[in-house]
């Protein structure tokens, strides 16, 4: 019969748009991301990724978190770091790439996935919202204030310093909100 | 004795321990005994070809779970690869297997469960508290494999008239859907009719009278008792932290070999009785 090649065809096509949208990549290839060299960069900002509240309330910090390798002793998983700005760059893929290049492991919901419309961090290097107590996340920060807009959404300008900060209490430090 | 002779209290709060256990202790050495108990013990009460079939759609609902979870939860520090620029690592993967594992178990100790309780059991522990949830109960157990065989029914009845009979799928899916139309209607026909012939006895009227002969003897308690203390010895032996598990962001797994060996026993508890009795049974057949 004819009407038989249907169902083997809607198959194959959905496999090939299942292989068609999805993206592996070797852990090489994902870390291999290398950033640019900040010396002939006309545009470049400041990047830091700061866990330092976590060593002030210790106690309420998930217990499998007690490790140098997770929370520096210094509190920064970044220090200030300079990076390129390049065209179309927002806070977020700056932070993406500089992760990636260090090989910090940085996991996000996607824009698509709330209603914000903005990338939201969830973690970095496995410190993870509500790892430090039920109002604990990350939050960002740009030369000191806290936009109003999502990270993936605010599109630095030359020689702005960018902060990713770990609060293990939003309500109380007014850094305002965390996407 | 085996698991089945048991009186019903007894192997209820047998079930509902290894249940339990199986359910709120997050520890692989749990959920490994709780798998294989549950494993040896269906492989001793049903027959090779369903026991294989079951087996069939048991890792495969394990396999789903433990691919799907990496696909969530991108915790870990063991990154594997990386899909759309996600990380699917080692601890999120072992977590599902064990998620997976403690469904498996989980389901496997529900179908023991189904082969060793049967209606009587139930309408003597519902029965006399809540006939209508023993109803239910028994009612939604029968309606499953009444269902097939209606199927079945209904499929020959198509077959004979020569409905049935074409070789292409999109021609059989069509004649299925007939056979699902005619299936309901004719459920739904049966339920009116079981209900008006319950009303027409005088179910709900008035008190209800039980015959059964079960017997609390002393093997039971002795069941019992051992039951509820290897039980509690892996519950207390769990909540002080001995069988801890942690996968993210690193694996930290701590099993003690003795609450592990106390629940591996009360998990192995049927298999032994099961073995014991076939052992038993050739003894004796030697003897003749």
């Amino acid at each position: 019969m004819k009407k038989d090649i249907i169902v083997p065809a809607a198959v194959v096509f959905a496999l090939v748009i299942l292989i068609k949208s999805v993206d592996i990549q070797s852990v090489e290839e994902y870390y291999g991301v290398h950033c640019d060299d900040v010396e002939n960069a006309d545009k470049t900002v400041f990047l830091t990724v700061d866990c330092s509240d976590i060593l002030d309330n210790a106690d309420s910090l998930d217990e499998n978190l007690g490790d140098e390798r997770f929370v520096p002793s210094d509190g920064f998983i970044i220090p200030k770091t300079e990076y390129v700005l390049l065209e179309g760059d927002s806070v977020f893929s700056i932070l993406e790439r500089a992760a990636r290049s260090d090989k910090i492991p940085l996991d996000y919901q996607g824009a698509d996935g709330n209603t914000f419309g903005t990338v939201y961090v969830k973690g970095i290097n496995n410190i993870y919202e509500f790892s430090c107590g039920p109002a604990s996340g990350w939050i960002y920060t740009v030369n000191g204030e806290s936009p109003d807009s999502g990270c993936s959404q605010y599109v630095p300008s030359d020689g702005d310093e960018i902060e990713f900060i770990y609060v293990c209490d939003y309500n109380a430090g007014e850094k305002g909100e965390d996407k | 004795m085996r698991l089945s002779v048991f009186h019903p209290v007894s192997s209820l709060i047998y079930f509902a321990a290894v249940l339990i256990a199986t359910m709120f202790c997050f520890s692989p050495a749990i959920q490994i005994c709780s798998v294989v108990g549950a494993l040896l013990e269906l492989f001793m009460l049903e027959s090779k070809r369903e026991f294989f079939r079951n087996l069939r759609f048991t890792v495969v609902v394990w396999l789903a779970v433990a691919v799907t979870n990496p696909l969530f939860s991108h915790k870990g520090v063991t990154p594997l690869f990386f899909i759309n620029g996600r990380a699917f690592t080692l601890e999120a993967l072992l977590y599902g297997v064990m998620l997976g594992g403690s469904l498996s178990a989980v389901i496997m100790w529900f179908k023991v469960f189904s082969k060793v309780f049967d209606r009587e059991r139930l309408l003597y522990i519902f029965g006399r508290k809540t006939p209508k949830l023993a109803l239910i109960i028994t009612m939604t157990r029968g309606f499953v494999p009444k269902l097939k065989a209606q199927y079945r029914r209904i499929c020959d009845g198509r077959k004979c008239s020569g409905t049935y009979m074409s070789e292409s799928r999109i021609e059989r899916l069509k004649a299925s859907c007939g056979i699902f139309t005619a299936l309901c209607s004719s459920t739904l026909e049966s339920a009116v009719q079981t209900g008006m012939s319950m009303k027409a006895r005088g179910f709900g009227t008035g008190k209800r009278s039980f015959a059964h002969s079960f017997k609390f003897r002393f093997g039971d308690g002795v069941f019992l008792f051992v039951c509820i203390l290897l039980f509690s010895a892996a519950m207390i032996y769990s909540g002080t932290g001995k069988l801890r598990a942690d996968f993210y962001p690193r694996i930290a797994v701590s099993s003690e070999p003795l609450p592990m060996l106390c629940f591996a026993v009360l998990c192995a508890i049927p298999f032994i009785l099961e073995v014991k009795e076939s052992l038993k049974w050739k003894f004796c057949l030697a003897k003749i």
